[in-house]
């Protein structure tokens, strides 16, 4: 080592980041080349730093974080996206609208079935604002989405395609202790989710299944049920789409999911 | 009435879960292992960015810009908590961090001695041994792969210092890994 040693190091250090080559670094590096001292140094340092990014780098977010994290980021929307409307006026007429609109929603929901919650729309637009994560499958591919989900639910279940909707993926999904699917789908820029719950409308369902729309926290939900299950479309999309989608999906999947038992 | 978010729905969520991974095992070694701790920063820095999300103009940066919320929440920490034991140290001056890097002698690494899971037991317990500005340093560089530019942005200090930061960090590291290292030659050669 001689006197030269520090400044090469410093010229060259830190030995990870982009640097402009310069006289000074040009200068530094033929030196570290005819250096032991300083090689060895830098080598050191490279062999310290793949020694600490291999040890922590098997540390993943446990699922219960990540659950937890996510219901503090639902709790802060709602408040968000009340705090954000333009004016006083506004804001009354917007919270009455929602307000009735929701308790309307809710009363022709569960009109023909008292036995859903009233719960439910919340709960299902809080997991359609969570992304799919480590507990789903991505595919675009309905049998591989639907193999994967019937491996998982207690009922039949049939992935619907639509031409103007691409598939993304699914996961299972827990609504008021009711195991579920969620079937997520691209539509343009946004996402859609398409709900199928068991254990909801058990007894007298009409047979053509009549659409419920819905508006919670700025979602738009359009459900139905049929025998055994709750079908439920929610996006932030307008209600002309999903219903469309919801339309589709009844002709598609008619008379081809049944619920194999209840909760 | 249509309700209007200031936040796209879902767009908030898959940043954070694209990153979740990195920024929990960050702050896990900013709170010194402390699993309570770390939520809890975490859940602090992930609250403020939904709060700011507005402002990202760039998706691209995310990364960053979700990390320097997160350095920043755990530097307002720091600074509130003056009761906590941690001491920060003083920054070398120029001449001093050359003399410190020449004065620098090779020796060894842990993962030359240790097998892998007990080396990575000890790089860890030595990591969060750090004072936090040489932790963070560490940390950000390390093991998130942010250059020196970038580290010295986020932890809002001067590059050089983020270098001398580097640079003491692990040599303070591989003084507490080589505080045994007699036996643990002898171990090898056995």
């Amino acid at each position: 080592m001689n006197s030269e040693c520090g400044s090469a190091r410093r010229e060259l250090w830190p030995d990870n980041g982009p640097r402009s080559v310069t006289p000074q670094v040009v200068e530094a590096q033929r030196h570290v080349a005819g250096c032991a001292s300083c090689a060895e140094f830098f080598e050191e340092m490279r062999r310290l730093s793949d020694d600490v990014r291999r040890s922590a780098s098997r540390t993943v977010a446990p699922l219960e974080v990540r659950d937890r994290l996510f219901k503090a980021i639902s709790r802060a929307r709602t408040q968000t996206g009340t705090r954000v409307r333009p004016n006083a006026a506004l804001i009354g007429a917007g919270a009455s609208a929602a307000i009735l609109l929701l308790i309307f929603g809710i009363k022709a929901f569960s009109g023909g079935n008292p036995s859903a919650p009233r719960s439910l729309i919340p709960v299902m637009v809080e997991e359609h604002a969570r992304a799919l994560g480590e507990a789903g499958i991505r595919s675009s591919n309905p049998s591989e989405i639907a193999q994967w989900l019937n491996g998982r639910l207690s009922f039949a279940m049939q992935v619907p395609i639509f031409a103007e909707a691409s598939l993304r993926g699914a996961r299972v999904v827990e609504v008021e202790e009711r195991r579920g699917a969620l079937i997520e789908y691209g539509l343009g820029k946004d996402l859609v989710s398409y709900f199928v719950v068991a254990g909801y409308a058990r007894v007298r369902t009409p047979s053509a299944p009549s659409l419920v729309e819905t508006v919670w926290d700025g979602y738009h939900v359009v459900s139905w049920t049929e025998p055994g299950l709750l079908h439920a479309f929610v996006g932030n999309v307008s209600e002309s789409k999903l219903r469309l989608l919801a339309r589709k999906c009844i002709e598609q999947t008619a008379s081809t999911m049944v619920a194999f038992s209840g909760p | 009435m249509r309700r209007q978010y200031p936040v796209a729905p879902r767009a908030f969520e898959e940043l954070i879960s694209e990153h979740l991974d990195s920024l929990y095992r960050t702050v896990l070694r900013l709170a010194r292992g402390q699993v309570a701790d770390a939520e809890d920063l975490l859940q602090d820095a992930v609250l403020r960015a939904f709060e700011h999300f507005s402002q990202l103009r760039d998706q691209g940066a995310g990364r960053s810009w979700l990390f320097a919320i997160l350095v920043r929440t755990n530097l307002n920490r720091v600074r509130a908590a003056s009761r906590r034991p941690e001491q920060l140290s003083a920054d070398l001056t120029d001449g001093a961090f050359e003399e410190a890097l020449a004065a620098w002698t090779p020796n060894f690494t842990p993962g030359e001695f240790l097998d892998r899971a007990e080396s990575a037991e000890r790089i860890l317990k030595a990591l969060d041994d750090l004072t936090p500005e040489l932790r963070a340093a560490v940390v950000l560089t390390d093991i998130e792969g942010f250059s020196q530019r970038e580290a010295a942005q986020l932890l809002e200090v001067p590059e050089g210092t983020v270098a001398s930061r580097i640079f003491r960090g692990r040599r303070d590291l591989r003084q507490a890994l080589t505080e045994d290292a007699p036996a643990l030659r002898a171990r090898r050669r056995r």
